[in-house]
């Protein structure tokens, strides 16, 4: 196996452990430690970094060459704005719900066949690198916002039924989880701004179907904030618009893996 | 050398008794002074709370000892109002009172320290020794191995903690928090006031009595208004508490929406502690508002009493290893320590 690979490898390990280590805590009701879940996320995340780097350098660009490292990097840029975002607003439980979903997307990135190839190399020049890349970072905040409004939807109806109050008790206040979507949402409709303003600076423009797909996505998010800015959308609705919301960006890389 | 706890507690004795025979704090280090001055006792820790006062002493016969010496401090006749625990016993009731199995709210974690501190000035005042300085060291770390290994001093025990902790889960940080008190009631200032231990910082008090209402600000560092002023507050307030006497729904669905699109996304926490109550339930109902009447608030309370309740076996198993594990007492013959029970 190679290096690259065996990273990720580890990476996937650590998430699929971060993740069993919330779910058994907050099965038996014990305070969930989050010092043992950053740590395992944090260790997933450097395997994540050395997997990029190994990658990187053998391409001798950024490795978002095939659908494996696609959902690669997505799964990284997910757990790197977790670390950005995450901590700083004490959402430490959204680290371990992160962890599932780079478990899969990771997951589903190692099924993949050609995933052990190394693509020859190739140079496709500074502007559809920044476009390709700062797409995907986006797509990373908008799959941790899905995430951050899925956790609010379970925080909130727990409390408006007056049930589950151990699960409640594990679970991030709703109004820092509300607070956690609308960043989340700003901060990728922001730098999925950057990528596409990046893709008209390409010398050879994407595809006409591939650009509308992604101005569509643009359009959602940006929907979402302008409803909530003029209008003033409730909690609830932004935490559903962000985890359907989602559903565009993982249909726009489900088409570019099933390629 | 055997060790001795005689004392009493609210379990086996009522407050007039108990206040009778408490230490004042700042008695303590002359009394502890005295106590293991007899002859007899050679260490000794009294721990005196507003539930128990219990005295822990070592020596050649320090049960008489402790006895007369209590006699004569208090001036008492006949039968002593004490339980008595000797060695092995006298450890696992130490370590069940140091994690909150004796107290009068089960798991409460203040015992905590007051036993820390009892300890600490009996340590300072030079009479503790070998004996109860293992003992009481060991005990400390038995308070923390239960509280961290099982679950009996989680969640919340009464109205006013359960609304600070729903509370918390609404907003996260308190500190930022602004609190609305309808009607100036015994448990609507309860209530408040410990949001404020957790850092609410403005209140603002309604009353149909405006008198009691100003009173009631005055008591919390808050400001008074109307009773026909509140709905005009809503957008600028987190928790509701309401507890007014009117026989009929105070707080209506169509006098909270109009205010939501000003608090911009942020929760609002409503607290209806009122029998009749004054919140219609449709406001549940509402996105970003959670209501919790007097019922859900004690359901919620009795649940973790009653898990707490369910922990006791699993305290009570690791307390037993510990007293085993215990090197300041012979074994019994057969090897094993005494039977252990929840202190009655």
């Amino acid at each position: 196996m190679s290096p690259d690979r065996a990273a990720l490898f580890t990476a996937t390990g650590f998430f699929l452990a971060g993740f069993g280590y919330t779910v058994r805590s907050l099965s038996k009701g014990k305070p969930t430690a989050t010092w043992p879940a950053f740590l395992l996320l944090l260790a997933g995340f450097s395997c994540q970094c050395a997997f990029l780097l190994w990658r990187g350098r053998d391409l001798g660009r950024c490795p978002i060459t095939t659908p494996f490292e696609l959902l690669s990097f997505v799964s990284w840029a997910m757990v790197l704005l977790y670390f950005l975002t995450g901590t700083a607003y004490r959402l430490s439980l959204l680290g371990a719900f992160t962890a599932p979903l780079a478990f899969v997307l990771q997951g589903t990135a190692l099924l993949k066949p050609e995933s052990a190839a190394v693509p020859s190399r190739s140079r496709p020049g500074f502007w559809p690198e920044m476009h390709a890349t700062l797409s995907l970072i986006a797509y990373g905040a908008f799959a941790l916002a899905c995430v951050a409004g899925i956790l609010y939807l379970i925080q909130d109806r727990l409390l408006k039924r007056h049930r589950g109050m151990q699960v409640v008790r594990h679970l991030p206040p709703v109004h820092h989880l509300s607070q956690a979507v609308h960043r989340l949402i700003l901060i990728g409709t922001l730098i999925l701004s950057s990528g596409i303003l990046a893709a008209y600076q390409m010398p050879n423009r994407p595809p006409v179907g591939k650009l509308t797909f992604v101005w569509a996505i643009w359009g959602i998010y940006a929907a979402i904030l302008a409803y909530d800015h003029w209008r003033g959308m409730s909690p609830r609705k932004a935490a559903w618009a962000a985890s359907l919301g989602f559903l565009l960006p993982i249909i726009s890389l489900w088409v570019v893996v099933r390629r | 050398m055997p060790v001795v706890c005689l004392g009493l507690s609210h379990s086996n004795a009522p407050v007039e008794v108990r206040e009778r025979l408490a230490f004042a704090s700042r008695d303590l280090p002359d009394a502890v002074a005295s106590l293991s001055s007899q002859q007899g006792i050679s260490e000794a820790v009294i721990v005196s709370t507003c539930n128990r006062m219990e005295i822990y002493a070592a020596g050649d016969s320090p049960s008489p000892a402790v006895e007369s010496w209590l006699r004569l401090r208090f001036q008492l006749d006949g039968d002593l109002p004490f339980f008595r625990h000797l060695d092995e016993d006298a450890a696992s009731h130490l370590f069940a009172v140091v994690s909150g199995l004796d107290s009068m709210v089960l798991g409460e974690t203040e015992i905590f320290g007051q036993v820390k501190d009892a300890y600490s000035t009996a340590h300072s005042s030079g009479t503790t020794g070998r004996l109860l300085n293992k003992l009481f060291q060991h005990s400390f770390r038995v308070g923390k191995m239960v509280r961290n290994s099982t679950d009996i001093q989680r969640g919340s025990t009464s109205v006013g903690s359960v609304a600070v902790e729903l509370a918390e889960k609404i907003f996260g940080d308190l500190k930022e928090t602004r609190v609305m008190l309808l009607g100036a009631g015994d448990m609507s200032r309860r209530c408040a006031q410990s949001l404020q231990s957790r850092g609410a910082s403005a209140i603002v008090v309604s009353n149909r009595s405006y008198d009691r209402a100003v009173e009631l600000a005055a008591e919390m560092s808050g400001r008074a208004i109307l009773f026909d002023a509140w709905p005009a507050e809503v957008a600028e307030t987190d928790v509701i508490i309401s507890s007014t006497a009117a026989p009929h729904t105070v707080i209506h669905p169509d006098l909270i929406l109009p205010a939501l699109r000003r608090r911009r996304g942020r929760p609002l926490f409503i607290i209806d502690i009122a029998v009749p109550r004054d919140v219609d339930p449709a406001v549940n109902e509402i996105p970003g508002v959670y209501l919790y009447d007097i019922d859900a608030l004690e359901s919620i309370a009795g649940e973790t009493r009653a898990r707490r309740e369910q922990e006791i076996a699993r305290c009570l198993a690791i307390i037993k290893d510990q007293v085993r594990s215990l090197p300041l007492f012979q074994p019994s013959p057969d090897g094993s320590a005494p039977p252990l029970h929840r202190p009655a």
